[in-house]
């Protein structure tokens, strides 16, 4: 009995015990949350904390940030301020999703990564025009000291402007160019040469010796390597070809004298002043290079390809230049970065060529954004200006990742230079005009594929039949447009009342004042803009209609 | 007696500087132009009795994307409307909210049905272009009034159109940095409905000098000046001019060297 109580006894203490440790890992776990909820650190209140979030998981991105994230830290320091910064990666695959739950939940990364709609980012991220036209002070003592923030990037922030809402909710960190990517070895064991192609007919005739090499050592190559599964390599082949041959048209049709638009080269091909063979030129050059992709290739995605290049199996792939340090790296033979060759005299549209598209100005990437419920505004906001600073921002992207920089005035060396935006022609890209949204994009690489896998006799022909036959849907499409135009006018009357109404305020500092003035001149500007493209969706519809009845 | 009336007089002064210091209103504006809408809301609600609560609360029954009900705002936008008690510094606001967002869900039929078709709109704008004709309102409301009008298929409707906005343009008094949207509308539809470059650019040079405060679209516009010029009105000395100034303000835009091309074929050299 009493050996019954003592045990009655011990076993009491341990629950005890065991509701008092459980209570204490409660307290400490709320204590956890509260902190971190007010943007402290854990143990020192502090510490101010900030989350810096993307899905960059490319060679030497976080490396580069880790670092620029310690000079930032290092800054705030001596300053008297403790500041944390915390990097979070998540793939792509599943950023999408983790980006709108981190929004919708409140509680978001404070400077992250942008995607998104564009009522997306209205609703959920601060904007920026009002910071936009001071000069970055973390350029002081560099080549863009006093420069107006929005003028130090290559693109001067257009990529950053959302056009719906004229408004600019992100900058980037990053450019980059289309280029190819060249297994020297392959090269040099298939051709006896390592020549490297400048035309569009070398570079093929290069493909077909490859070809037969592997047929020759048994050893299953493909010429061409592809992201097919997000066809990005169809795109970017598409809109390179479209543009080699038909950029002159932006000199000479557009109604507005900008660029010309589905509007203007719709009317002009009704007209009969371009010819349907010229406009379809590029659709015979991408059905051309696609029999030296691999079988499947649709199916094929960017890993994949990737994996088969560094085994030495594809000669050739064209690609952005994000993946640049990664193919060179991970590769065990020499690779080269050429331009993707362009048409060259010994090819049949030669008669078309134009030149090579510039890219001087391309537009920069890696938009990173401040969301509306960040917790410390003002923190995250210096810590974004301190990386599109020059001195940071080259570390970041130059030394470290190996990608372009974003802002301006950086020499680059080495590989590097050959990544450098291109003069060209001195001619602005032109667009490929036979699809509108999203549905309408897709059908055409779908066609696109068709066309190379069956390796269809006449591409062109091939293609317009199938372009006229999807008329119907694409007038549902532009149908969809005109009414997500119509929902921008109500979008472009609460941005109106909202600056009109924000002047209201009887205590309204200067510089908050000038914020609404420049967010209502935007915005007013953004209507008939709105106008503009309406009346251009209208149009393309009643143009596609009448090619449909044949009728001028 | 002396010292508690100045202590009486020295506590009333306290707390009406303490009532005037806090401003409701104030707060309420704030989160609307946030477009932080839910708290706007809670705000009005606060002062639903008052003019401005009304107001703000009826325009974020429209526009609050997560709780929007237009015909509902509508209605609460058309009884500010007809409150002839309402403050005359709230009066411009009602009415161009009302006038607009009548005008838009008449172009929405299919969703909205008739709900506004009572509203005689462009009536309302008229009121504003008579009783405001120098406010940025005003300015809006005579491309709302006439973006429909002008691209109409009547000549004589449109002509009309062309001629009001020309009206407005030149008999306006306030501050002319208003007008730069105008000038872009008239340059669009200049082009879009008559084809006519030349008055096209006039307005277009003025909206570029008044300044443009987005910066693409000034960069854009920069361009087409010269490219106007050049293709449309056959003037290579002005066109040679233009890209000039585009170069000098956009060296390293991505239309520079485009324009760089255009000089050099104009025979231009530095």
């Amino acid at each position: 009995m009493a050996d019954k109580n003592e045990e009655h006894a011990g076993s009491s203490k341990f629950q005890k015990l065991g509701l008092i440790l459980a209570l204490a890992f409660y307290l400490v776990s709320i204590i956890m949350v509260v902190r971190i909820q007010k943007g402290g650190d854990i143990l020192d209140k502090n510490v101010k904390t900030i989350t810096f979030a993307h899905w960059q998981l490319e060679d030497g991105f976080r490396q580069g940030f880790d670092e620029a994230i310690k000079l930032f830290e290092e800054y705030k320091a001596k300053q008297g301020q403790q500041v944390k910064v915390i990097q979070t990666t998540v793939p792509i695959q599943g950023y999408g999703q983790w980006f709108m739950t981190q929004l919708v939940g409140g509680a978001p990364a404070d400077v992250i990564e942008l995607l998104g709609t564009s009522d997306i980012r209205n609703q959920y991220f601060t904007p920026l025009s009002q910071y936009i036209g001071g000069p970055n002070p973390f350029n002081q003592g560099t080549p863009l000291e006093g420069v107006p923030w929005k003028d130090t990037f290559e693109d001067d922030m257009r990529a950053g402007l959302d056009w719906n809402y004229a408004e600019y909710y992100g900058v980037g960190v990053c450019i980059h160019t289309f280029r190819m990517y060249v297994n020297m070895d392959l090269l040099q064991k298939a051709t006896g040469s390592r020549k490297l192609p400048k035309t569009l007919t070398e570079w093929l005739n290069i493909c077909e010796k490859m070809r037969e090499y592997g047929k020759k050592v048994g050893k299953p190559i493909i010429p061409i390597g592809v992201r097919g599964f997000d066809r990005g390599t169809l795109s970017q082949l598409l809109g390179y070809y479209q543009s080699q041959i038909n950029a002159d048209l932006n000199d000479t049709l557009p109604e507005f004298c900008t660029d010309a638009t589905a509007t203007d080269i719709l009317k002009a091909l009704q007209e009969g002043k371009i010819s349907k063979e010229r406009q379809l030129a590029a659709i015979n050059i991408v059905a051309e290079i696609g029999k030296y992709f691999c079988d499947g290739f649709p199916s094929t995605d960017l890993e994949q390809t990737k994996f088969l290049f560094f085994a030495g199996n594809v000669g050739f792939f064209p690609e952005g230049t994000w993946n640049a340090f990664s193919m060179i790296n991970n590769s065990p033979f020499e690779v080269e970065i050429i331009d993707v060759p362009v048409i060259g005299p010994d090819h049949k549209y030669s008669k078309y060529f134009v030149g090579r598209p510039s890219e001087q100005g391309v537009g920069v990437g890696g938009l990173f954004g401040i969301p509306k419920a960040a917790k410390h505004f003002d923190l995250a906001f210096e810590f974004l200006q301190f990386i599109t600073s020059w001195k940071i921002n080259q570390m970041t992207m130059v030394e470290h990742s190996k990608w372009l920089a974003a802002v301006k005035k950086v020499k680059y060396s080495g590989i590097m230079e050959k990544m450098q935006p291109l003069p060209g022609s001195r001619r602005s890209n032109i667009g490929f005009y036979f699809g509108f949204g999203t549905k309408s994009w897709k059908e055409i690489y779908e066609t696109l594929e068709t066309l190379i896998i069956n390796k269809v006799a006449d591409p062109q022909e091939y293609f317009w039949k199938d372009f006229i036959s999807r008329i119907p849907d694409m007038h549902d499409e532009m149908i969809e447009m005109i009414e997500n135009e119509k929902r921008n006018m109500i979008n472009i009357e609460t941005i109106r009342s909202a600056s009109a109404l924000g002047l209201k305020q009887r205590e309204l500092s200067p510089a908050d004042a000038s914020r609404l003035q420049i967010s209502s001149q935007m915005n007013f500007e953004n209507l008939i803009s709105r106008y503009k493209s309406t009346r251009n969706i209208i149009l393309t519809d009643q143009l596609l209609g009448n090619m449909k009845t044949g009728v001028k | 007696m002396k010292k508690l009336k100045l202590m009486l007089a020295l506590a009333a002064g306290v707390v009406i500087t303490a009532a005037a210091g806090s401003n409701p209103s104030d707060e309420m504006f704030q989160a609307y132009s946030e477009q932080n809408f839910s708290t706007a809301k809670k705000l009005a609600l606060k002062q639903k009795d008052k003019p401005a609560g009304k107001l703000i609360y009826a325009l974020c029954l429209i526009h609050d994307k997560e709780s929007q009900d237009i015909p509902h705002g509508l209605k609460k936008l058309g009884e500010l409307y007809r409150d002839s008690n309402l403050p005359e510094a709230l009066k411009i606001q009602v009415e161009l909210a009302y006038a607009r967002v009548a005008q838009l869900m008449q172009d929405r039929r299919d969703i909205y049905g008739n709900a506004a078709d009572g509203v005689k709109f462009n009536d309302i704008y008229d009121e504003i272009i008579k009783t405001s004709p120098d406010s940025l309102e005003a300015c809006y409301t005579i491309v709302y009034k006439n973006q429909p009008l002008i691209e109409s298929s009547d000549a004589a409707v449109s002509a009309k159109a062309f001629r009001d906005v020309e009206t407005f343009l030149k008999s306006f008094k306030g501050d002319p940095k208003l007008l730069g949207p105008v000038h872009l509308f008239a340059d669009y539809e200049y082009i879009a409905v008559k084809k006519d470059y030349k008055l096209a650019l006039g307005h277009l040079e003025t909206a570029v000098a008044l300044g443009i405060a987005n910066p693409m679209l000034e960069q854009d516009n920069m361009f087409r000046i010269g490219r106007i010029y050049q293709v449309k009105l056959g003037d290579n000395q002005k066109a040679i001019e233009a890209y000039n100034n585009f170069l000098k303000k956009y060296s390293s835009s991505n239309r520079a060297p485009i324009v760089e091309r255009y000089l050099e074929e104009l025979g231009y050299k530095k």
